[in-house]
């Protein structure tokens, strides 16, 4: 793996009201081709870390240094608590959104456009839902149109905040494979607190509670989860070993 | 006899059609925005304004104009957390609004105005004036939403894609609300603060389960506020009975039978 570092946070501090810190003393590498998992319990951070990440919130302490690499280049699939899914969008005009930052109001001409659009109902398979409201499609589609929306300007880093949480198992086989030819390309950052969502393309974890436990990829990530949820933590998930239990009788 | 004759139907039909363009379009934003109490409490605070205004021998409107641009700058200012800390203080707002208006309005000396007019507004009151303030309202927002439609609807449906993507949210945010504010004073003048609610709210209420794309929204809100308007109008002038409440009864018994039909629909699939 190319270790060149696109980001780095360096001892960043945050809290929303100055008085509890939410996030304390984090220092963490993204590096090119990176695949970083973030984890941690719910109300750990994770979130507002990858915020941090995104520039969307500014750190009281510390930096993050951005490498040759803007936030326009960023693609981001939010949480799906952060828009309102009952907004009257079709999901060809969802996927629209994406090309927001190109946006001028007297050039509004761009034939690419549509090109665009239909190349991404392609890849995501959501042709046949093109002009379905987004209120009326399934969490799998949703997660497809909002992996549409944020790679349709092909960013350098895709950040997914909670991506397995309102999927299907079918769907969610269909996410690891998406993410697996992605990372041929680009890094991607993903938060999760669930651990099934950690695969064998994972490069990076690091496990967050307030303050970060671990870094790096190997053996003794069982451990420092357990330090970080406060509880024995099993890890299942594809290409580490599969534990099938009995039936109960 | 033709009553379209009278210049005071042709006034008030005109300000009908002027702002039910108006409503359709900001009563859309709002509703989808999920922000229809923070109208309210503008609406019914600006009360306050209008009644100091009137105390103070001023043009009350101005009045009303000056409290909700304040409340709506204070809106927009703050951003969506704080505000929903702070929501019970929309309602004391709301409440202080109406209370400080009718007490100025009762210790002004001399003739006292009738108060269901502020409430429920009197179309047929309505001034070439006002029909000119709403035409140029309606102008601006046309302009507004032709140049920045895209980016207010990314800042609408999902601000930090939009805070990420380059567009200016915090400014986004303040013209929404300033715009909202105007729109609420407009309203107030012709149609009275309830009826602003109901314009606000009924039009899109009505159109949201049958329209997949916010343009068809806006656009069917706005023909829905146009027959409620008119309909309304030509039922309490044959029943002579008050045209505010009847117009807001009108959209409320089409707003159930809508959704009854919707639920009916459904149940048959």
């Amino acid at each position: 793996m190319n270790q060149k570092p696109l980001l780095e946070i360096e001892h960043l501090h945050f809290s929303f009201d100055g008085k509890l810190e939410i996030l304390r003393d984090i220092s963490l590498p993204l590096y090119e081709r990176d695949y970083l998992v973030i984890m941690g319990p719910n109300g750990g951070g994770k979130t507002t870390l990858l915020k941090c990440m995104l520039g969307l919130l500014k750190p009281q302490k510390g930096k993050i240094i951005y490498h040759h690499i803007s936030r326009t280049e960023f693609g981001y699939v939010p949480q799906f608590t952060t828009f309102d899914k009952y907004m009257p969008l079709r999901v060809y005009d969802f996927i629209e959104t994406g090309l927001i930052g190109e946006y001028h109001p007297l050039k509004r001409r761009n034939h690419n456009k549509i090109d665009m659009i239909e190349k991404q109902l392609e890849a995501f398979s959501l042709n046949k839902i093109a002009y379905a409201s987004i209120s009326e499609i399934s969490g799998g589609q949703l997660q497809r149109a909002l992996l549409a929306r944020a790679l349709i300007q092909d960013p350098k880093v895709l950040f997914l905040d909670e991506p397995t949480t309102f999927i299907d198992s079918e769907s969610r086989g269909n996410l690891s494979g998406i993410l697996k030819d992605l990372n041929e390309k680009i890094a991607i950052v993903m938060i999760t607190h669930d651990t099934s969502a950690v695969d064998n393309q994972v490069k990076n974890i690091a496990c967050v509670n307030r303050t970060l436990y671990y870094h790096g990829r190997d053996e003794h990530i069982e451990g420092s989860l357990e330090n970080v949820y406060g509880c024995p933590i099993e890890l299942i998930g594809h290409g580490l070993p599969h534990r099938v239990l009995k039936e109960h009788k | 006899m033709n009553i379209l004759q009278y210049e005071f139907v042709q006034n008030a039909l005109t300000a009908g059609i002027l702002l039910s363009i108006t409503t359709g379009i900001i009563g859309s934003l709002v509703v989808m925005k999920r922000d229809t109490f923070l109208i309210g409490g503008i609406a019914h605070a600006s009360f306050g304004g209008l009644g100091l205004f009137y105390f103070l021998g001023l043009d009350p409107i101005l009045g009303a104009f000056s409290v909700a641009l304040a409340i709506g700058g204070f809106i927009g200012i703050n951003n969506e957390k704080q505000l929903h800390t702070h929501n019970a203080l929309i309602g004391v707002l709301w409440a202080f609004g109406m209370s400080i208006g009718i007490i100025f309005i009762t210790i002004t000396p001399g003739y006292a105005p009738n108060l269901l007019t502020y409430l429920f507004g009197d179309i047929l009151t309505i001034t070439r004036g006002d029909i000119l303030n709403i035409a140029i309202y309606n102008i601006i927002l046309f302009i507004f939403l032709f140049l920045f439609y895209k980016p207010l609807i990314v800042y609408l449906f999902d601000k930090e894609f939009a805070a990420l993507h380059g567009i200016k949210v915090k400014l986004y945010r303040l013209l929404f609300y300033i715009f909202i504010a105007i729109a609420v004073v407009l309203m107030i003048r012709s149609v009275g603060i309830i009826l602003v609610l109901a314009l606000l709210t009924i039009p899109p209420l009505i159109v949201l389960p049958l329209f997949k794309r916010l343009p068809m929204v806006i656009l069917m809100s706005i023909l829905v506020s146009l027959v409620i308007f008119i309909g309304g109008f030509f039922i309490a002038y044959y029943t002579n009975l008050p045209t505010g409440p009847i117009i807001i009864s009108t959209g409320t018994v089409i707003l159930l039978l809508v959704r009854l039909v919707c639920l009916l629909k459904k149940k048959n699939s």
